[in-house]
């Protein structure tokens, strides 16, 4: 049996404390990705060598700079679409996700192209060992700095903003690894690009449990 | 072809709502995000009035969509838990933005959560009974569980049995002559229809 209406009300104006505004969701999107970036920028130079010429390729070679492209644009466009998730009434979960989802969608197909077509030159130049785990093990930082923001605010769909907080750490884990690992397409579709499905996973599990429900 | 006394009826519901005056929604739209603003600074006596208007809003909005739900705890307890709702998540309205879409979005979405863990009892939930000598309000009868008749009749059927009027999914089952797992299915679906109508009005 409810109480009172009216008792409730006063209960909820008496309780009422000044409310620090929430950063609207570009601006808290762009900050995540500038401190985040930065991040896996940092501990990758950190555990080990880059790949020499890396940074380089990405202009000198068309194929490998939309590689690269399409995987910020994929991390940029999930956290973005997170940020405006955790919004009530701002946005819907597979409507916003979808940009995010297809570009991701775009980066597997590009480099699925490339190993069938033999476009780009297997090589072991920068090889790193264990690299499907560090992909997933720099993308756990994100990943929480992802939620943790997303639980500050109230998300209603909590599964799909899980799911995209994975795919954007996901992805900058991913990114870092095509820029320091060895550039082979295969070798970048199983070790690179395959552990943003598994961070996107546990990051959907985890919208399930640590974000709180209305 | 003659049309059908339903679809007569139903025309004439629409004509006399076409008649009746629109709220100004711009109005409230205003209003509402002034107190919100003026709440979010810590204005107690703005955030009262608020609430009190919203909680209105919020009961007429119950009854518009599921009015199989009269005068009952449920649509009291939806009203203030959409209330209760409404206060955690105040700090993430943007005064930026349209106070109504918000709003509506966290009261859907409890709505929908109520529905699916509601267990009630039949008592609460009979249908209402217009008062003697009253003429019926064509406008509110139009409305009233358009949700619920957007459904396949057997997923009604199955909705109204189990979240409305408290039947066990195997006693629903067995009144329908079905299995219980046909009419966890039927549950299912149906909820997931109310769902999406909702969410559809939420983007709309």
């Amino acid at each position: 049996m409810s109480r009172p209406r009216e008792e409730l009300i006063r209960e909820l104006a008496g309780d009422l404390t000044p409310s620090p505004r929430l950063a609207p969701a570009r601006r808290a999107a762009l900050a995540w990705l500038g401190a985040c970036v930065a991040f896996v920028a940092l501990v990758t130079v950190a555990t080990g060598p880059v790949r020499p010429g890396a940074l380089r390729q990405i202009v000198a070679e068309p194929g490998f700079g939309l590689t690269v492209l399409l995987g910020l644009a994929a991390g940029a466009a999930a956290i973005f679409a997170l940020m405006r998730l955790r919004i009530p009434g701002l946005a819907s979960g597979l409507r916003d996700a979808a940009p995010a989802l297809a570009l991701l969608l775009a980066w597997f197909g590009l480099q699925l192209a490339g190993w069938l077509a033999g476009l780009a030159p297997a090589s072991k130049l920068g090889a790193r060992p264990g690299c499907i785990f560090q992909v997933v093990l720099f993308a756990l930082p994100p990943l929480a700095a992802a939620l943790f923001l997303a639980r500050r605010a109230a998300p209603l769909e909590r599964a799909w903003t899980g799911l995209l907080a994975g795919v954007a750490a996901g992805a900058l884990g991913a990114l870092a690894m095509e820029l320091a690992c060895m550039r082979d397409p295969l070798h970048a579709l199983l070790a690179h690009l395959s552990p943003i499905l598994l961070v996107a996973l546990a990051g959907a599990l985890l919208g399930r449990l640590v974000l709180r429900p209305l | 072809m003659q049309p059908s006394p339903r679809l007569v009826r139903t025309r004439r519901m629409r004509q006399h709502a076409s008649r009746m005056p629109v709220p100004d929604r711009s109005e409230d739209e205003q209003r509402w995000s002034a107190w919100m603003a003026r709440a979010l600074a810590g204005d107690r006596e703005a955030y009262a009035k608020l609430m009190a208007e919203l909680a209105d809003v919020v009961e007429s909005y119950l009854r518009a969509r599921f009015g199989a739900l009269r005068a009952s705890d449920f649509l009291e307890d939806c009203v203030q838990e959409a209330l209760l709702a409404l206060h955690r998540v105040r700090h993430t309205w943007d005064p930026g933005r349209p106070f109504r879409p918000w709003m509506f979005a966290v009261v859907r979405h409890k709505v929908i959560d109520l529905l699916r863990r509601s267990e009630l009892r039949r008592s609460e939930l009979a249908p209402a009974q217009e008062p003697a000598g009253s003429e019926p309000d064509p406008a509110h009868r139009l409305d009233s569980a358009r949700l619920l008749e957007a459904l396949e009749p057997g997923d009604r059927e199955a909705l109204v049995l189990t979240k409305l009027e408290g039947y066990s999914l195997e006693e629903a089952a067995a009144r329908v002559g079905v299995s219980p797992a046909a009419m966890k299915s039927r549950v299912h679906r149906a909820v997931q229809r109310v769902q999406k109508r909702l969410r559809e009005e939420d983007l709309s």
